[in-house]
């Protein structure tokens, strides 16, 4: 053996190319396996994928809480929890006519705002199960369950 | 598998490919175990160490990215599992390993610290009947202080580019070259001291 890169030979490393590479045993391979475990670990984020989760979740989290206070406004105004009170008070009267209900329920709902709702709980839904998978999280965890 | 590169094995190894796992274990188990053999001075612990060091890359695999060289990293990872042995056998913070033993034996030079070693080294008449060229040659690398040690295995055992043990030691080329010559006359004398020389070397 003597490494790639041409450098000046002196006897030392003359005397050292003469060096034989040992042979690891030949059961290492099977060592490694076998102490491996199980389960392949489960990926995790990088450093900067972490970080822009943290980000989007943190952004989706607001942006929930300011639609659900808007929403709870929205639907006092338009009528639709009047609507719903109505539908709870009474359930045979809905059951009688349950098309007439839910027209105007569906009328009364706003429902640009539910659907923006919607989008930023399954971005915060989504981002923070990201989040769980990183190597901080996971050892908070292992560690809880310990 | 042969023709893959080590970052589509990594990229394999990241989807759970096993096959390429065991591949890279291939790939890489000969030039590690050199290196932690020649270093730690045991094939028993250089094993130990290249277990270590695969198990460590299997568990952090997912982390390392795709353009990372894998080589170094891998080295990286079985030097200082090394280390740990080292301290492990000698509970001394390793930069101290050097001054200590030399304080202890009252060394004044690098040429002295050979001297450091000669007890533990088989006598002469010992050597000529159980020992050749290969161990006299390992024996003067386990004689060497471990700052030095390491730079040589990696040199001459693990056969790789003063660049590349930069990359592993995490110190610039010329740093690597200052050390690996100042471990060369150390290695000069230990050899002379038990009569190797090219010349009888063959």
């Amino acid at each position: 053996m003597y490494p790639r890169d041409s450098q000046p030979r002196d006897e030392v490393d003359r005397l050292y190319s003469q060096l034989r590479p040992l042979a690891p045993p030949p059961d290492l391979s099977a060592r490694i396996l076998a102490a491996l475990p199980a389960e392949r670990p489960t990926p995790v984020l990088s450093a900067s994928r972490q970080r822009l989760w943290g980000w989007v979740t943190a952004v989706a989290a607001l942006m929930l809480l300011g639609l659900c206070i808007q929403l709870g406004s929205q639907l006092e105004e338009s009528g639709a929890l009047s609507v719903l009170n109505e539908i709870f008070a009474d359930l045979g009267n809905f059951f009688a006519s349950p098309s007439d209900y839910l027209s105007t329920l569906a009328a009364a709902l706003p429902w640009g705002n539910i659907v923006l709702a919607l989008l930023a709980l399954s971005v915060f839904w989504y981002g923070g199960g990201q989040l769980t998978t990183t190597p901080t999280t996971r050892k908070m965890m292992t560690r809880q369950r310990q | 598998m042969a023709d893959q590169t080590d970052q589509q094995l990594l990229t394999r190894i990241q989807r759970g490919d096993r096959r390429a796992y065991e591949y890279l274990i291939g790939r890489y188990q000969t030039p590690l175990f050199n290196f932690t053999a020649r270093f730690l001075g045991n094939a028993d612990a250089a094993a130990d160490a290249c277990q270590q060091t695969f198990i460590q890359f299997f568990l952090h695999a997912q982390e390392l990215r795709p353009d990372e060289p894998l080589g170094p990293w891998l080295f990286r990872v079985a030097r200082n599992r090394c280390i740990d042995e080292i301290r492990r056998q000698h509970p001394t913070p390793f930069s101290q390993m050097y001054a200590n033993r030399a304080a202890q034996s009252g060394y004044q030079s690098e040429d002295d610290y050979v001297d450091l070693f000669a007890d533990a080294a088989p006598l002469p008449e010992d050597l000529a009947e159980r020992a050749d060229l290969q161990q006299i040659l390992a024996q003067a690398i386990a004689a060497l202080p471990p700052k030095y040690r390491e730079v040589v295995a990696l040199r001459y055992a693990a056969d790789l580019s003063f660049a590349e043990i930069g990359a592993i030691l995490g110190l610039p080329e010329a740093t690597v070259k200052t050390q690996f010559h100042r471990a060369k006359p150390l290695l000069r004398a230990y050899l002379s001291r038990y009569g190797v020389t090219e010349e009888r070397s063959g």
